[in-house]
């Protein structure tokens, strides 16, 4: 298995929602896909059928491919992500997509992206620093990969905040050009 | 490829035994999942993968952990599974229930990655063979000896709790579910002993569960599974009947009940100082010397009809406010209304700390065990983090502020 990029679903939808899904397809350019998992694309599939927005495009989206599903033999460990990712105080049903994410990157020796605050934390912890990112992460890596200028990264992360989506917390509410060199 | 499809039909195999002990049709199951109910059917034979999210959902609407389905050696695997009892109460049914089942998948999975712990159960007093009600007795004597819990009736419930997870590094978990038809629990597993006493009944019957929740680890009560449940603590089998004896000899001992009677005869003031002492409830203090013969049934259920209330009607009334002093009198009353405190298993805690901090978990379940927010734990530990090494190295190494008079000393706040 070469090193794979995931991407999770609080990311997919942030970058669908605006219609710039081709930002994190521009990332992937020489990575071999899949680019999301199973869990993923039916947290996208049940949120397109809830009318959520972007998602339609998603599920369009070829460079994705078909997603990663795990065999039998992988739900153990993925399982036992899955309990360190939810509250402890009820069965762990939630962060499915993001346990299969960080088993699949770790099995890859690859990388996850995710906005999920806490599932941010817990990867990095353990896959190490730089095997985890985020939206500021990746439009980090686009700027410095001259596939876009700060000034556009900037309005990037504006109009997923003004289309009512938060990016990770830890970052600054205002956010200024030299934040993404 | 025959080796996975071994493991595929294990899985449906388990699914399916679950799934019939829990009396859920697999039609009933299918649309749960929403899924057709031939592929439930395929599931269960083994023919169809299984998907993250569908066994997750499996697991919940079997009253199961996911880890059961997977792992039949888990803890949670041994956990007893909710039957179907509805209209029913059941005590295997409420939050504090599933509370307890995903504490034992939080200590499987730290488990999982070597964050272990070694408790000392096996240290303490087993039980001898012979009448069940003489065993239980005998294993309480010798248990009140080993924990050594010298207090009076006002400190008792934190003080045995603090000598259970000192001397014997079982976790005790106190924490209310309002409503919720579980009073007690105690997981026996020799990895992960477990006391859970729900926080939602006042601290003289939280104190009897604590102690007959003790008397089920200590007599080894492990029935089929890993855990014994209590809904009203009746004695409707020998084990509750035993863990009963247990409590009572354990916080009423029979000779200390007649000193108590000899010193000040069986009446309102050694009754009022037995209540005080033992810091137990009036009900199990009229059971107790009822049990121990000291009074007969007649005398039982007068007692029982005037309550506690009667009690300290009496003692308000009369000279016998004096006798046992004004502060024990206030405190007899307020105790009536108080609640144990929140804690949570620390032992647990000290583990998931340290697994937190390799990635093992993430700060969810971390922050669950204490009733935090996970967000704001987060902060403050990424804060934290940053600083707290070098900061605490600085500290050992100030000099002292000899230059600041006791006045500016004392003008700060040192509680926030």
């Amino acid at each position: 298995m070469t090193a794979l990029r995931l991407y999770d679903a609080v990311t997919l939808q942030h970058f669908g929602t605006i219609g710039r899904l081709d930002v994190l397809e521009a990332r992937c350019r020489y990575l071999d896909p899949p680019h999301w998992t199973q869990a993923v694309a039916d947290e996208i599939n049940n949120a397109a059928n809830t009318g959520q927005p972007g998602c339609r495009e998603i599920l369009a989206a070829k460079w994705l491919s078909a997603p990663l599903a795990p065999q039998v033999a992988d739900l153990r460990r993925i399982v036992l992500i899955q309990i360190g990712l939810n509250d402890g105080r009820r069965p762990p049903v939630a962060h499915a997509g993001e346990a299969e994410g960080i088993y699949f990157a770790e099995k890859s020796g690859g990388r996850f992206v995710t906005d999920d605050n806490g599932a941010y934390d817990f990867a990095e912890r353990r896959l190490g620093p730089g095997h985890v990112l985020d939206t500021v992460d990746v439009l980090r890596e686009a700027v410095m990969y001259g596939e876009m200028d700060d000034g556009e990264a900037v309005n990037i992360v504006n109009l997923i905040r003004n289309s009512g989506r938060s990016i990770r917390r830890v970052h600054p509410d205002t956010l200024l050009r030299g934040y993404f060199r | 490829m025959r080796m996975l499809r071994s493991v595929e039909t294990a899985l449906g195999a388990r699914i399916r035994a679950y799934r019939e002990q829990a009396g859920v049709q697999s039609r009933e199951l299918a649309a749960r999942l929403e899924i057709d109910p031939s592929a439930m059917s395929n599931i269960e034979r083994g023919r169809r993968s299984v998907k993250t999210d569908e066994l997750v959902k499996i697991a919940e609407a079997l009253g199961v952990s996911p880890l059961a389905l997977l792992d039949e050696e888990s803890l949670p695997a041994r956990m007893p599974l909710a039957a179907r009892r509805d209209g029913e109460s059941s005590t295997i049914k409420g939050a504090a229930y599933a509370r307890l089942l995903a504490l034992s998948e939080i200590h499987a999975v730290v488990s999982d990655a070597g964050y272990a712990l070694a408790p000392k159960l096996d240290l303490a007093p087993e039980p001898e063979s012979g009448y069940w009600k003489t065993v239980a007795e005998n294993l309480a004597r010798r248990a009140a000896e080993y924990l050594a819990v010298e207090c009076d009736g006002t400190r008792r419930f934190a003080k045995l709790v603090e000598a259970i997870e000192d001397k014997l590094q079982v976790d005790v978990l106190v924490e209310k579910f309002e409503d919720d038809p579980l009073s007690g629990a105690a997981i026996s597993d020799k990895d992960f002993p477990l006391i859970f006493v729900n926080s939602q009944h006042r601290t003289p019957r939280s104190l009897f569960t604590l102690a007959h929740e003790l008397g089920h680890l200590l007599l080894r009560h492990d029935h089929d599974s890993s855990i014994t449940v209590d809904g009203s603590l009746a004695g409707n089998s020998e084990a509750e009947r035993q863990a009963n004896a247990f409590a009572a000899a354990f916080l009423m001992p029979e000779a200390k009940i007649d000193q108590y009677i000899r010193n000040y005869s069986l009446g309102p003031e050694s009754l009022a100082r037995m209540l005080y002492d033992f810091g137990v409830s009036f009900e199990s203090l009229v059971f107790r010397l009822h049990n121990l013969r000291k009074i007969d049934s007649t005398g039982r259920d007068r007692l029982q009809e005037i309550g506690w209330q009667g009690l300290l009607s009496v003692i308000e009334g009369s000279d016998l406010r004096d006798h046992l002093g004004p502060e024990k009198s206030a405190r007899l009353i307020s105790r009536q209304g108080e609640r144990p405190d929140f804690r949570p298993p620390i032992w647990l805690a000290s583990r998931c700390f340290a697994a937190y901090r390799k990635g093992v978990i993430s700060v969810r379940p971390l922050a669950g065990l204490f009733n935090v927010d996970p967000e704001i734990f987060l902060d403050r530990i990424q804060e934290l983090d940053e600083k707290s090494a070098e900061t605490i190295e600085g500290v050992a190494e100030s000099p002292r502020d000899e230059q600041l008079s006791d006045d500016e000393l004392f003008a700060g706040s040192p509680v926030v």
